[in-house]
């Protein structure tokens, strides 16, 4: 019962294409997930060499590697690159090219559109790194940019600043927009909500979560640019306004943002681990429903990033048990990951090696961030390196390991080839090694008494012996980026060609041919199942 | 019994990490001299204790089920594993139980909190010392009850309930000195308290501001001497305003140290800021309240100046003259 989809393609305008043109003016969501991805790769490098110049800087006591406004403008563009030009945006990329295959449709709801946000993004990205080279370089006052610092540093880098955050979250609001609509519409016959990708139900989440979170922060930074050049007070105490109340609205963004960032890498997990375990997943509906409470608990916990404002106690005890409450789908998560593992057949190629790594140490992230939940700790532990070491448990162990492991799964699919499995465990050990060296002293170095955003320090011995470990540790994950790069690169251009399901896959993508053609299907298998991948295979050693 | 050696294998490796873990140095808060902070370091070991026995579990299960359900060397290529979709009883227990540990956690929490707050018993009748706090760019201004102020040091007694009043004239800070406890923010347009009483004398350092406050935030830092009663009352009495002369140079040097050189060198020899040896302005009291008030974005100079003593009294801003004026390297030609 194949759905039939017009065979005849479209006549191509003039204006589209070329090897450039066609790039340039394209509204195919595979083309635009590649340019998103690779785009924010390509942030991601730039980010990296952000902390690297950092960790040089913090590698000795009293260091004068850089001056302390470029390290500060370095840590306020490393996080700001970090979470808006590389993990959301890369996240989009893989969800462009993703569901649409995932579910069965030849494109996303609104290409045009689509077109647009990666335009726009890219536009805030240029904004951003031009910014360095404005009349008194980048923003210096923190990804979070809390007044009154930000609204006292005369340059224009913070300008620039609000500016690329507009143009990067109207992209993400209307991707996220983009991304809801092809879900709820158009999904393949016999596709439910629960036989959906697990891939899928993480993007839902992670759409509407930037649909309710983004407005806020977009609203947060025009005040801050009214404050800044329209003279009106919104956030200055001197004149009646509130510095508190910018937080409030910054993490009310702040925190789903969190989730925005790893829930996908989440679904990335639930779709491979199946696939090299040769079982299903175990409990569906669990990590489905797991992934909305997440979500939904999300949208609550955001002042447990304002413990030490001086709040009334009653309020910090309210957001500790919201923000415990988060832990217990993420367990659930965990737990039905490990389960799925249970009496399997585990194939360890890199997908699966990033995926148990992400396991491994995402649940170290979470397990300090119940720690420091347990706000009289937090009292301490508070913007101290110890909350750097959670946070890069959480973004790095969790998000970027998910990242790594999705590019491998997917890599064929994308490019027709095979990636260099030796190659990729190197780059897997490398970076588990490197990763480890970086973060974990940090978690020891803040409770020391390290506060965090300091371009310098005083302390030598074990002080001193912490933060050289660490940046001994961010050289290692440079050769394993290094390796990754060039195994992307090389395997791209020369890796063995390959079928369209290599890895005998459960998902819809997989039918699609490798890598697909510009419409995706000519026909969609029916769908009776979350797995209809295998459902075929089966059909067909039955006909057999 | 090769099952039970690849448990036990299994459980000791993350066991191993944990208590290796134990001793690094800074693993936990620093168990401090006050009543508040040992509550801290308490609650610490309470919710880390909780957290390593979840973390030994999970770790040590993913250990175990790698080794145990690995790809053989002779496992068919087109093998499958048990087609298992889940187990709604499991689901229930293993949600059930991270729920009840973290309830357990809340309860618990929340109970030793009026130890972490410290409110102190007895703040009606008037043991409390109250200090008033104002965190400036980049140092920190303690004002005790007779007058007497310092700079970038606390000065605190022994067996007494303290009470810090934290306040801000410019951006955010936040108050922290790990030995006494955790930390406060100094937020312009709001007072925040902190409270505790320390049990033991001492000379703490490594006080630091935890919260971003622009340029010199990785210098603006401070120290905490907890006196003996005596010792603090005598403290007070030599800082009480009005000072002797010596006195207030001495007074000015430290507010030179904390306020000004950071930036401008401890000789005004320029550093982030430019050299300020012999400017004029140093020893000129309505042009110097003019610049430590509003600050100054000169053209052509990468940073600016922040209004780095808004607010300060006239006794501190002659305090800070008179140390100028005293000292061969900044004071002017002519003057002193």
């Amino acid at each position: 019962m194949a759905v039939d989809a017009p065979t005849a393609e479209r006549p191509r305008p003039a204006w589209n294409e070329g090897p450039v043109l066609s790039w340039l003016a394209t509204t195919d969501h595979k083309r635009i997930g590649i340019l998103y991805i690779v785009t924010a790769f390509v942030f991601f490098l730039l980010g990296g060499v952000m902390a690297i110049l950092m960790r040089i800087q913090l590698m000795r006591a009293d260091s004068g590697f850089i001056t302390e406004d470029a390290y500060n403008a370095l840590f306020t563009m490393h996080g700001t690159t970090m979470i808006f030009l590389f993990i959301v945006p890369v996240l989009a990329g893989f969800a462009n090219y993703l569901v649409p295959l995932m579910i069965g449709a030849q494109d996303m709801a609104f290409p045009r559109l689509n077109a647009m946000t990666y335009w726009l993004f890219l536009a805030g990205g240029l904004v951003f790194m031009g910014s360095f080279f404005a009349e008194g370089g980048a923003a210096k006052s923190g990804w979070y940019a809390y007044p009154p610092i930000s609204w006292q540093y005369p340059n224009i880098g913070q300008d620039l600043w609000i500016l690329g955050i507009h143009l990067t979250t109207i992209a993400s609001i209307a991707g996220a927009i983009n991304f809801i609509v092809t879900i709820h519409n158009m999904r393949a016959p016999g596709m439910t909500w629960m036989r959906i990708p697990l891939f899928t139900w993480t993007i839902e989440a992670y759409s509407v979560l930037l649909l309710l979170a983004l407005p806020t922060l977009t609203a947060a930074v025009t005040l801050l640019l009214l404050d800044r050049q329209a003279g009106t007070s919104f956030f200055l105490p001197d004149d009646g306004g509130s510095a508190v109340l910018y937080q409030h609205m910054f993490w009310f963004f702040g925190h789903p943002e969190v989730y925005i960032m790893i829930l996908p890498a989440f679904g990335m997990v639930s779709e491979i681990i199946p696939v090299f375990s040769r079982k299903p997943i175990f409990g569906y509906k669990a990590i489905a429903f797991s992934t909305i409470g997440i979500a939904f608990a999300s949208m609550l916990v955001w002042a447990h990033h304002m413990f030490t404002v001086g709040l009334p106690t009653w309020l910090n005890a309210f957001f500790a048990v919201t923000s415990f409450s988060v832990a217990v789908p993420t367990a659930i998560k965990i737990f039905n990951w490990i389960a799925t593992l249970w009496r399997g057949h585990l194939q360890f190629k890199a997908p699966l090696m990033f995926c148990l790594a992400l396991i491994a140490f995402f649940t170290m992230g979470g397990l300090s961030g119940i720690l420091i939940a347990t706000f009289p700790f937090d009292y301490q532990a508070h913007d101290s390196y110890y909350i750097v070491a959670h946070m890069h448990y959480v973004l790095f162990g969790g998000t970027a390991f998910g990242l790594f492991a999705g590019s491998y799964y997917w890599f064929p699919k994308i490019t027709g080839r095979m990636y260099n499995e030796r190659l990729a465990q190197w780059h897997f050990w490398l970076i588990l090694i490197g990763f480890n060296l970086t973060f974990f002293f940090q978690h020891m170095v803040g409770l020391l008494g390290m506060p965090r955003r300091v371009y310098t320090y005083t302390r030598g011995g074990t002080f001193e012996l912490y933060n050289l470990l660490s940046t001994i540790g961010t050289w290692v994950m440079t050769v394993a980026i290094l390796i990754f790069l060039w195994n992307m690169f090389k395997s791209w251009r020369s890796g063995p060609r390959v079928g369209p399901d290599p890895w005998k896959a459960d998902t819809l993508e997989w039918y699609a041919d490798s890598p697909p053609a510009p419409h995706n299907f000519t026909s969609v298998p029916p769908v009776t199942s979350a797995r209809p991948l295998r459902d075929l295979r089966e059909r067909i050693e039955e006909q057999r | 019994m090769r099952r039970t050696v690849l448990v036990l294998l299994a459980l000791a490796l993350p066991a191993a990490g944990v208590v290796a873990a134990l001793f690094l140095p800074g693993i936990a808060p620093p168990r401090t001299v006050t009543d508040s902070g040992r509550t801290i370091h308490e609650v610490y070991w309470v919710a880390f204790a909780l957290a390593a026995m979840v973390f030994i579990l999970i770790e040590a299960t993913l250990l175990a089920f790698i080794v145990r359900f690995r790809r053989r060397r002779d496992t068919p290529g087109g093998i499958e594993g048990p087609q298992i979709h889940g187990n709604t009883r499991i689901e229930i227990i293993w949600t059930a139980i991270p729920a009840a540990l973290l309830l357990a956690l809340a309860i618990y929490t929340f109970a030793r909190v009026p130890a972490v707050e410290a409110n102190p018993p007895g703040s009606a009748s008037g043991e409390t010392l109250e200090i008033e706090v104002t965190a400036r760019q980049f140092y920190w201004q303690y004002e005790y009850p007779n007058g007497a102020i310092s700079y970038d040091a606390l000065y605190a007694p022994v067996d007494t309930h303290v009470t810090l009043f934290l306040r801000s004239t410019d951006v955010a800070h936040s108050w922290w000195v790990p030995d006494l406890s955790g930390k406060r923010d100094a937020i312009p347009g709001r007072t925040n308290r902190i409270n505790f009483r320390a049990t033991e004398t001492g000379f703490f350092e490594h006080g630091v501001c935890g919260e971003f406050c622009g340029t010199q935030h990785a210098r603006m830092t401070t120290d905490a001497h907890v006196l003996t009663q005596e010792e603090f009352e005598q403290w007070l009495a030599d800082n009480e305003p009005p000072l002797a002369d010596d006195a207030t140079v001495a007074l000015g040097e430290t507010q030179w140290a904390a306020a000004c050189a950071k930036c401008h060198g401890l000789a005004g020899e320029g550093g982030y800021g430019p050299p300020l040896a012999g400017n004029t302005t140093l020893v000129n009291a309505d042009a110097l309240r003019q610049l430590l008030n509003e600050g100054q974005d000169l053209e052509g100079n990468p940073g600016y100046m922040p209004p780095v003593g808004r607010g300060w009294t006239d006794e501190q801003i002659q305090a800070l003259i008179a140390f100028v004026e005293s000292n061969a390297d900044l004071a002017p030609e002519g003057s002193g």
